[in-house]
């Protein structure tokens, strides 16, 4: 019994053991951070189009895409008349854009609990499961793909497959990518996360696709921490119109 | 900080950034990205509010001031959780201040723009969003 006792005492500490060096070799993200314009480019706009002072290269096909939808927009295209914004979304295209919201200037939040890990807009399942069937009707495609992580070392790798063939977005049907990239449903991403400092992400985008890129695109984000944003709930929205309420809905 | 067992076990899955609405309000193809506009006036209004913060700027006729800039202007702002990043806040403006409005105008040629940045009587800048010039910070 006394022997049975050491056994299992043994056994829980070689479990603990294990699970704190898992824990306190794994680097902590979580909290809120703020990416940087790293270009310091003067605009979000042009930081947008240019990447982070990388420019995708892209195939031929998409490279005119990307022509004809911009004198699309400059000829006066800038509405979206698919619907989205106002909660509509059809079954054959999607919304969100993982890209874009890693672009975006507000703060991104990482969450880590023992199965997955919120990276901003991601959900990156670490729980070893395999991607979905990404063909199957079943597989309901958004901008922000489906996403598997694991840590090797000090980086978060994150594999992201399933995006959208098609966008609900009558201006960029095919989901656009910082830098003149585009993402579909044959694209597949991996990104590495890691901290450079405590208070310094680096979060590396690399996009592959042949039937888009040249080569993978390939650019890497920088991220602060910062505190976790004040509360300054927004106001409710007036009665009176705005010039660019025919643009966008509110 | 440390990781511990607890803060494994305890699942945070709050999620800041609501990415399905990004790609909307990242579309400035309706203002003139290649031109920027320096309107002084009064604050008429000032909405603290989403998608998009609005500020509505009197400029009043004067000495040195183009005839086609006077009047009320519609200045949109970014979100407020962009905007908040920034330095801004539901208290920043109130009728009446004095600011200095650096933005894209409208390319319809109503009196509507794309803030930049606002500059405050005291020199203080605040920016709509994370850009900056080159070189500035």
């Amino acid at each position: 019994m006394k022997a049975m006792r050491l056994v299992l005492a043994a056994g829980l500490g070689v479990i603990l053991a294990a699970t704190l060096r898992a824990q306190t070799s794994a680097p902590t993200i979580a909290g809120f951070w703020l990416v940087q314009d790293t270009a310091a480019t003067g605009s979000w706009q042009e930081w947008w189009d240019n990447g982070p002072g990388v420019k995708a290269k892209v195939r031929p096909e998409i490279v005119k895409l990307n022509a004809e939808d911009a004198a699309r927009v400059a000829a006066g295209n800038v509405v979206n008349t698919a619907g989205r914004g106002r909660g509509q979304q059809a079954d054959d295209c999607a919304n969100g854009n993982l890209a874009m919201s890693f672009a975006s200037s507000g703060a991104q939040e990482i969450a880590v609990s023992s199965t997955e890990i919120k990276l901003g807009p991601q959900t990156v399942y670490m729980d070893g499961r395999p991607h979905p069937d990404t063909k199957s009707p079943a597989y309901k495609a958004t901008g922000n793909g489906h996403s598997t992580g694991r840590w090797q070392g000090d980086t978060l790798l994150v594999d992201t497959v399933g995006f959208p063939a098609k966008m609900c977005d009558t201006r960029w049907r095919i989901m656009r990518v910082t830098g003149g990239g585009r993402a579909k449903e044959t694209t597949h991403l991996t990104e590495r996360v890691r901290l450079s400092d405590p208070n310094t992400l680096q979060l590396t985008f690399t996009w592959a696709d042949p039937s888009i890129y040249l080569e993978p695109y390939t650019y890497t984000y920088t991220f602060k921490r910062i505190a976790k944003p004040t509360e300054d709930p927004a106001q409710a929205p007036p009665k009176r119109e705005f010039l660019t309420d025919k643009y966008w809905p509110r | 900080m440390t990781f511990s067992i607890w803060r494994l076990v305890a699942a945070a899955v709050v999620i800041l950034v609501a990415s399905g609405t990004v790609s909307a309000h990242h579309s400035f193809a309706m203002f003139d990205q290649d031109k920027l506009v320096t309107l002084k006036g009064s604050v008429a209004e000032w909405y603290w509010i989403n998608p998009h913060g609005h500020i509505i700027l009197k400029v009043d006729a004067a000495p040195g001031v183009d005839p086609k800039f006077v009047g009320e202007w519609d200045i949109e702002c970014a979100s407020t959780s962009i905007m908040r990043l920034q330095g801004w806040s539901s208290t920043t403006l109130k009728p009446g201040d004095q600011v200095t409005i650096s933005a894209n105008p409208l390319k319809d040629g109503n009196k509507g723009a794309s803030l930049f940045y606002a500059t405050f009587p005291d020199g203080k800048r605040l920016y709509r969003d994370i850009a900056r010039p080159k070189g500035k910070s």
